[in-house]
């Protein structure tokens, strides 16, 4: 096989070189939240006629993807509705008479961040509770699709690449009546097309809605122990458009949960994609890819189903990524207050020790329920650090009396030193009190640093711009799958630079709570200026690499452009796989 | 005892004048001392207590007039704190907790309520203080000292913490809480031998403690013993006790504090879970005098008169539910099982179908109208229904059984293999009867040596599980079987 110069190899890299990054801020502010001056107007209602309906409390997502294409961040901010016929004067603003999500488009081109508001004859938008989102090209059209769960029903949009969207729900097999939360597309089974992974939440109808008393006996939301947990949902992408639900062959079907988060990760290092799961108030469940169609649920036997003293937590928004550079995908769970956050160490091939005390992350969090988080170096000093939404769920002792009494501020945890977290504070920014549930990450000015959009329950949503300018060296990386699914969701990035440990990210959508972020690979190098060696292992099997890149710049590589390589686990032992890039691999699961 | 005036009268009245000279000197200093402890002194806490439930309202409103009246009175101050703190309102109580501390300077026991909730509320720093504070006027008191070691490891202070838990290890070596911390400590640490022994020594004292069980399995899988790992997380999995707590009179106290209709509904469900079926029933109706719409309440006291098959009190508290709630879809399927057992089959199962309605993932419901469905002979529908249930909920075990039945009554023995195959590592109570059901399916499927196998293994369960007749049931089978397959190998 004739191997490719590594000049060749650099050229196909296209590189869109970016302005300059701008000199820091004079301001001792990292964030500054710019929602309402960029045209980025939403008010989330929840609905609230006073019967204390759950879904008024737990949702709603928002998804950061590029709908049509033109290199920035849009934005899908989804909506609530009223679960009852108005028989009480209604809480919520008026906002709230335009049911239905909204699409944001970023007009960055025109050279400054603002946003429209394109949702009319978008096609977008239901008049079902809204919940979460995913955003995945599904059918490999060059268009980035969505997926939006909801109390009651499902919906799949189409990306039409005109602007607009068509419900292919029906047709495409994927509604699903129960409560969905969170979503994710995935190819589990490497054919090249991305499936879909459905988390249910409990078993809650407004007829049988139940009405629960805080401690005081103050009316309130019940905890969601009162109803059952449901099990979660596998679609199987068929790829003519069409997916099959796998859910129990595949062994997805056979435990239930309280689901809330996901995320996808090879957890294991064998070249597979396991699925991660939040539950509410029931053990989380981590799904291992057997590479024959199935799951094994190995929450228990990982570590990774209870905090360190055995005990289930109230698993909301999740976020996976090697904070600790040692080459396999750790685990960070939200949860509720009075319980901390938990941050789960992969300690090599899905073995986990919960050492959220250890690193900082404990008491800081007790006070807070938790929902949407990211893993981000908004420093780009090479470290990832946490950034977590907080809004409570049940009244707020302080804000009792008060008309929606559970606002609370959101935090964001510094990695100071490898390994030592240390909340940053003194930033207006993440100390406004909201109510906040997703929270999706990205470059959303394209320039160089991860900015932040948070959804609230019952509130605006704020767009916190990131203004560290150039603090350290980065590099973005989109992929484009050929064979892979489009957008290389899925695959891993490995990032080589002088002097320094390598960077591992897997690109992906998923994570947080009901949220689609960014999937472009953002990575702070620090001081390293140069990049040595970019290495992409594919979805379908097939590595390949890259070889200096420069730095500070957002670079597309294409499938099969770059230089074949020996594919490799995180954990640096062969796949099982090898397949040429370029080609069809047999997909694991036959059918 | 001699008065030193009387040994010393000159030096009495030298001193009685030096004392007076020192008091006047002192007096300013001891005002300014007062000034600043005023200057301490937090505010009362400001509650909106007109929100509250009324019982609690009562509760909280005479205890914090009680210290309006006393802002002084350290006592009065720090009981508000316990009405509150039982109440879970923990940041008037850490507030009340803070004036009763400062009012009352030698007073341990409002430092180490105060310690309680500053940790609960995640002010860890604040919490080892508090502690620390409160062990400074008494050493002693064991539930104080745990504490501060937990507070001290949540912050990161291993080191102390490591000391505190050993010191305390001399002291109270059969507290299986101290071994289990000691255990965390060392775990953090990375020492996984000194951890092992530790959870062993907590599983040892407390065959019941689930944490630790579990805590031992993660150690023996990174220990790479797997065998040991399995065992401790089947006792995890088996064991439903909670960390043991150590005697505590002074949560005592608070917890005694608690008032309201849902404390007595929470107290209910604890007794019912005990299968304290009475007492049970008292709580609810403690309930239901504070709160007489309580619609859980009288869900719960439907279900209670269920398990006491008293069908007359079940009915009158059904009617209770509906006409609070109509939509109650647990009184709907509660009385559906009162129908049911008496007999009415026709008039269950539109009781279970009403829940059905309210809640489509009603999973017991659906497997009731399966198991009536199969006593009408739908065998068909019987199935449908069975297969709802576990869609609903993967695993429920008596759907599982129910629907194994139908299918064998249909003869779809391969259908049971698939159905009940996945599950035989599953021990529970059901699981000598569906491995009987398997081994049955695959003796009829012809898989004989698959048949007999499964039948070993559930005698051997069943044995185990003290379910003796279904165990000799099963050897005489194999018995049976064996000596048939002996005369036609």
């Amino acid at each position: 096989m004739r191997s490719i110069h590594p000049l060749a190899a650099l050229l196909t890299v296209i590189a869109a070189v970016l302005p300059e990054a701008s000199a820091p801020i004079e301001s001792a502010e990292v964030f500054q939240e710019v929602s309402g001056s960029v045209g980025l107007r939403f008010d989330h209602c929840t609905g609230a006629t006073g019967e204390f309906f759950l879904p008024e409390i737990m949702g709603s997502g928002l998804a950061l993807f590029d709908y049509d294409n033109d290199g920035d961040l849009d934005v899908y901010l989804l909506q609530g509705v009223r679960l009852e016929a108005a028989r009480k004067r209604l809480r919520f603003p008026e906002q709230c008479r335009l049911p239905g999500g909204r699409l944001f488009r970023n007009d960055l081109e025109k050279g400054s961040l603002h946003f429209t508001d394109v949702t009319e004859g978008s096609g977008l938008g239901s008049e079902t509770f809204e919940m979460g989102v995913a955003a995945g090209d599904y059918d490999n059209d060059g268009y980035t699709d969505l997926y939006v769960t909801g109390f009651g029903s499902n919906a799949l949009y189409r990306n039409n690449g005109d602007g607009t969207f068509t419900d292919v729900t029906t047709q495409a097999g994927v509604d699903d009546e129960r409560w969905g939360s969170s979503a994710a597309f995935l190819d589990y089974n490497h054919d090249g097309a991305l499936d879909l992974f459905v988390v249910n939440y409990v078993d809650f109808t407004v007829r049988g809605n139940k009405s629960c008393r805080d401690a005081v006996g103050e009316r309130d939301y019940c905890n969601p122990a009162v109803y059952d947990p449901q099990p979660d949902g596998l679609f199987r992408n068929e790829g003519n458009g069409r997916f099959t639900d796998v859910s129990h062959e595949a062994g997805i079907g056979g435990a239930s949960g309280a689901g809330l988060g996901v995320a996808m990760g090879d957890f294991n290092g064998d070249g597979r994609i396991d699925v991660y799961v939040a539950n509410d108030g029931t053990p989380n469940h981590l799904w291992l890819n057997q590479g024959d169609g199935t799951f094994r649920e190995a929450g228990l036997i990982s570590g990774s189903a209870y905090n360190r003293d055995a005990e289930p937590e109230a698993g909301m928004g999740v976020a996976i990524a090697d904070f600790d550079r040692d080459s396999d995908e750790d685990i960070f769970v939200t949860n509720l207050t009075r319980e901390s956050n938990t941050l789960y160490r992969n300690d090599g091939a899905a073995d986990f020790t919960d050492v959220t005390l250890e690193l900082g992350l404990g008491p800081g969090s007790i006070p807070y329920t938790a929902f949407g988080t990211a893993w981000l170096d908004y420093d780009n000093d090479g470290l990832l650090d946490l950034f977590v939404a907080n809004g409570a769920v049940a009244i707020e002792e302080a804000l009792r009396g008060q008309g929606y009494p559970y606002h609370q501020i959101n935090m964001l945890f510094r990695q100071q030193l490898p390994g030592r977290f240390t909340r940053v504070g003194g930033e207006t920014a993440l100390e406004l009190r909201t109510v906040s549930r997703g929270a999706a990450a990205g470059d959303i000015d394209n320039d160089g640093d991860v900015d932040i959009l948070i959804s609230n329950n019952n509130g605006p949503a704020r767009l916190l711009l990131n203004r560290s300018g150039s603090r350290g060296h980065w590099i973005t990386v989109r992929l484009e799958g050929r064979v892979s699914n489009r957008e290389g969701l899925g695959s891993l990035v490995t990032i080589v630079a002088h002097g320094s440990p390598p960077w591992f990210q897997r690109v992906r959508s998923d994570g947080s709570y009901l949220a689609s972020s960014d999937p472009r690979v953002h990575l702070g190098l620090g001081e390293s200026t140069t990049v040595k060696e970019i290495r992409v292992c594919w979805p379908t099997g097939c590595c390949e690499v890259w070889e200096n890149v420069e730095t500070n710049r957002l670079v597309t590589l294409k499938e099969s452009s770059g230089k074949r390589t020996k594919a490799t686990t995180e954990t640096g032992s062969s796949t099982r796989r090898g397949a040429p890039c370029g080609t069809h691999a047999e997909p694991a699961h036959s059918r | 005892m001699i008065p030193l005036n009387e040994r010393f009268p000159l030096a009495g009245f030298h001193h009685s004048a030096c004392m007076l000279a020192l008091w006047l000197l002192l007096l300013p200093l001891a005002a300014s001392a007062q000034d600043s402890r005023a200057d301490r002194l937090p505010p009362l806490p400001q509650l909106r207590v007109e929100l509250f439930e009324p019982a609690i309202r009562d509760t909280v409103s005479a205890a914090y007039e009680e210290a309006r009246r006393k802002p002084a009175d350290g006592e009065v101050n720090g009981r508000l704190g316990m009405v509150l703190q039982a109440h879970q309102q923990l940041e008037s109580a850490a507030q009340s907790y803070q004036r009763a501390s400062l009012l009352q300077p030698g007073a341990f026991r409002w430092r180490y309520l105060l310690g309680t909730v500053q940790a609960e509320l995640g002010e860890t720093e604040q919490a080892a203080e508090s502690l620390q504070s409160a062990l400074d006027r008494q050493p002693d008191y064991f539930p104080a000292r745990l504490k501060l070691a937990e507070a001290l490891f949540a912050l990161g202070n291993a080191r102390a913490s490591l000391n505190l838990y050993e010191q305390l290890a001399t002291e109270h070596a059969d507290s299986s809480v101290l071994h289990y911390g000691l255990g965390r400590v060392h775990f953090a640490a990375g020492n996984l031998r000194l951890a092992e022994r530790s959870y062993r020594r907590a599983c040892e004292i407390s065959r019941d403690f689930r944490a630790a069980h579990y805590a031992l399995a993660r150690i023996y899988t990174k220990l790479g013993d797997t065998a040991k790992a399995e065992r401790h997380l089947a006792l995890y999995r088996s064991s439903r006790g909670a960390a043991p707590a150590p005697e505590d009179p002074l949560m005592r106290d608070v917890v005694s504090l608690r008032s309201g209709a849902r404390s007595h509904l929470e107290r209910g469900l604890a007794h019912q879970d005990k299968g304290e079926i009475e007492r049970a029933i008292a709580a609810y109706h403690e309930a239901l005098r504070i709160q007489p719409d309580y619609v859980q309440a009288h869900v719960n006291l439907l279900a209670a008169y269920v398990s006491l098959s008293d069908w007359g009190k079940a009915r009158q508290y059904y009617e209770k539910t509906v006409a609070l709630h109509r939509d109650s879809a647990e009184a709907h399927y509660n009385y559906g099982i009162v129908l049911s057992r008496q007999g009415n089959r026709l008039k269950a199962r539109r009781a279970f179908r009403k829940a059905l309605q309210i809640n489509p993932f009603y999973a017991e419901a659906h497997s009731n109208i399966g198991y009536i469905e199969a006593q009408d002979g739908d065998l068909e529908l019987a199935a449908k229904h069975f297969r709802l249930a576990l869609q609903h909920r993967p695993g429920y075990r008596e759907a599982q059984y129910n629907l194994a039945r139908v299918l064998m009554e249909r003869n779809e023995f391969h259908d049971v293999i698939a159905l009940l195959e996945p599950s035989v590592d599953v021990v529970d109570d059901y699981s000598p009867r569906l491995l009987h059901t398997l081994a049955d399916a695959c003796t009829r499927a012809g898989l004989f040596e698959s048949g007999i196998s499964y039948a070993r293994k559930a005698a051997e369960l069943a044995a185990s599980l003290d379910q003796h007749a279904l165990a000799s049931q099963i050897r005489e089978e194999l018995n049976a079987a064996e000596k048939e397959l002996s005369k036609h190998p």
